[in-house]
């Protein structure tokens, strides 16, 4: 069953989304590195002594329990939040405020409900941008035809690739990934998943992806790292060949089950 | 014929009111001091349509309201908007606008007429002020309530102060705010009533208080019935201006509300 799957190619993405096939740009990505960083609110540490690199268009993900910082990790990055102790380079410049390369999408699609489907695009890139631009990014989310509707006339899958295009738009070089397809239906998230691993490919920015599901987390990633209680508990390469199967992320997704599972015991 | 029985029905028992009322008062049954025939209404309406008298009235007590709804309406929102976006200011002035609004505007009546005399300037500012409050807090609830998620991803993607007012914050307190502006328009329609009928040398108020006194009730039920068109007339165009504001709202499509 399970060869059955690997030795499946997978259908292909370019028949359903038009994503141009540009070569990656070695400086796409950003590269990304902690210090040290340490968050806590109030008397509660939520994250301690994290130190980590990452390669400019490395795709990384964190997993872990709810509670274990992972969210927060991500808010930092994206500076919603202020460290409350060392720091985060972004290609060498330590962050000051709000990252400007970063794109990030969150849980909920949160669209401008009273703004049309391209408009709400438009909200990521720079004032004044022509609507052309929002087309052209729908297209590549495989979303051209509902450039006009309201988002409350879309599917909840419909609505993540509305914010996909909006964090696309602006041709970000870091991708802040919040759990965005945990919401979705099983069929809706493989979808996505398939989705964002091409624009990635294609666009070579750096992504950072915090989800509780290893399986997503295994199959998309370059590296993945296990936080708990605050602290980079394990960090897992995967070499796996690209397209990767969509199930059956092998060894290292039930290592790390096992890991997070027997810390819950 | 079904159909035509049906759109019918809710007319039958208005009618049917308007039919005996007619022969009650033909036939003495109701005197004619207390309550005039329809007829006599209608021809009322007509002499003094015909006369402009009428239309002067109606447009010194419309451009009364508006003007009134204009000043209260304009300065409860901003101060909405400035109290729903500054923790500080609503620190400061949202406790004592919430005590203000405790005192019925109406009762002032006796302390504005010190202040105003009895003027235009005591109707404008009994309207403003009780139009200022639902609009004040309307606009101040629209805009504590805006989703947090909306403004967190406004400030991701760095909308400036201006683009998160414009684009997330009015039109996320939209619903509210035109909520305040439908009371407001009910509260500025009895505030012009109650002031117009206190003192005036001309509007619908002054017509009815001046006919009271020579014993016209026929010009006198005009006047309520005057006062009850413009009253509906405003609601439909806050209604109207919902429709047109709301169209993304689902609640608010077409053929979502009657």
């Amino acid at each position: 069953m399970n060869q059955l799957v690997l030795g499946h190619p997978g259908y292909d993405l370019t028949e359903r989304f038009s994503i141009p096939e540009e070569p990656v740009k070695a400086a796409a990505g950003v590269a990304l590195r902690f210090e040290g960083l340490a968050k806590s609110f109030g008397r509660t540490a939520v994250l301690q002594d994290v130190d980590f690199e990452v390669e400019p268009g490395e795709f990384l993900a964190i997993v872990g329990q709810s509670g274990s910082g992972k969210s927060t990790l991500l808010r930092l990055i994206a500076g919603l939040d202020r460290a409350s102790a060392g720091g985060i380079e972004l290609d060498g410049r330590r962050l000051q405020g709000r990252a400007t390369d970063a794109r990030m999408m969150f849980q909920e699609a949160r669209l401008l409900p009273w703004r049309s489907v391209e408009q709400n695009v438009l909200i990521g890139a720079a004032p004044g941008t022509p609507a052309d631009a929002a087309r052209a990014a729908l297209a590549q989310v495989g979303l051209a035809e509902k450039s006009g509707a309201w988002p409350a006339e879309l599917s909840g899958g419909q609505r993540q690739r509305v914010a996909l295009a909006r964090a696309l738009i602006s041709r970000p070089r870091l991708l802040l990934l919040d759990e965005p397809l945990g919401a979705l239906d099983a069929l809706t998230r493989i979808e996505m998943q398939d989705l964002v691993e091409r624009v990635w490919r294609a666009q070579g920015f750096t992504a950072v992806l915090v989800t509780h599901d290893v399986g997503e987390a295994v199959r998309l990633a370059d590296r993945v790292i296990v936080l708990e209680r605050g602290r980079i508990a394990e960090t897992w390469s995967v070499d796996t060949a690209r397209p990767r199967p969509r199930v059956g992320g092998g060894d290292i997704e039930a290592a790390i089950l096992a890991r997070l599972l027997g810390r819950e015991g | 014929m079904k159909r035509i029985l049906d759109t019918a029905a809710p007319w039958l028992v208005p009618v049917a009111i308007l039919v005996l009322w007619q022969i009650g008062a033909e036939s003495g049954l109701i005197s004619h001091r207390l309550l005039p025939a329809p007829s006599d209404v209608a021809i009322a309406f007509w002499t003094m349509a015909k006369s402009g008298e009428l239309w002067r009235d109606m447009w010194v007590s419309t451009a009364r309201a508006f003007v009134g709804f204009a000043i209260g309406g304009s300065i409860g929102f901003v101060l909405g908007v400035l109290n729903g976006t500054s923790p500080t200011a609503a620190r400061l002035l949202d406790s004592s606008l919430q005590m203000l609004r405790n005192i019925p505007h109406l009762a002032m009546i006796p302390l504005v007429i010190l202040w105003f005399g009895i003027d235009e300037s005591a109707k404008l500012f009994l309207v403003s002020v009780g139009v200022f409050f639902p609009i004040y807090l309307n606009t101040y609830h629209g805009v504590r309530t805006v989703d947090t998620g909306l403004l967190e991803m406004a400030e991701s993607y760095g909308l400036d102060r201006w683009r998160l007012f414009r684009q997330v914050v009015l039109p996320g307190a939209l619903p509210s705010i035109l909520v305040g502006f439908r009371y407001g328009l009910g509260i500025m329609w009895l505030t012009l009533i109650v002031a117009e009928t206190i003192s005036a040398s001309e509007g619908i108020g002054y017509m009815t208080m001046n006919a009271r006194e020579f014993l016209q009730t026929d010009v006198v039920v005009l006047g309520i019935l005057i006062y009850a068109l413009l009253g509906k007339a405003a609601d439909w165009a806050a209604h109207w201006l919902e429709r047109r504001c709301l169209t993304w709202h689902p609640a608010f499509r077409a053929g979502a509300i009657p």
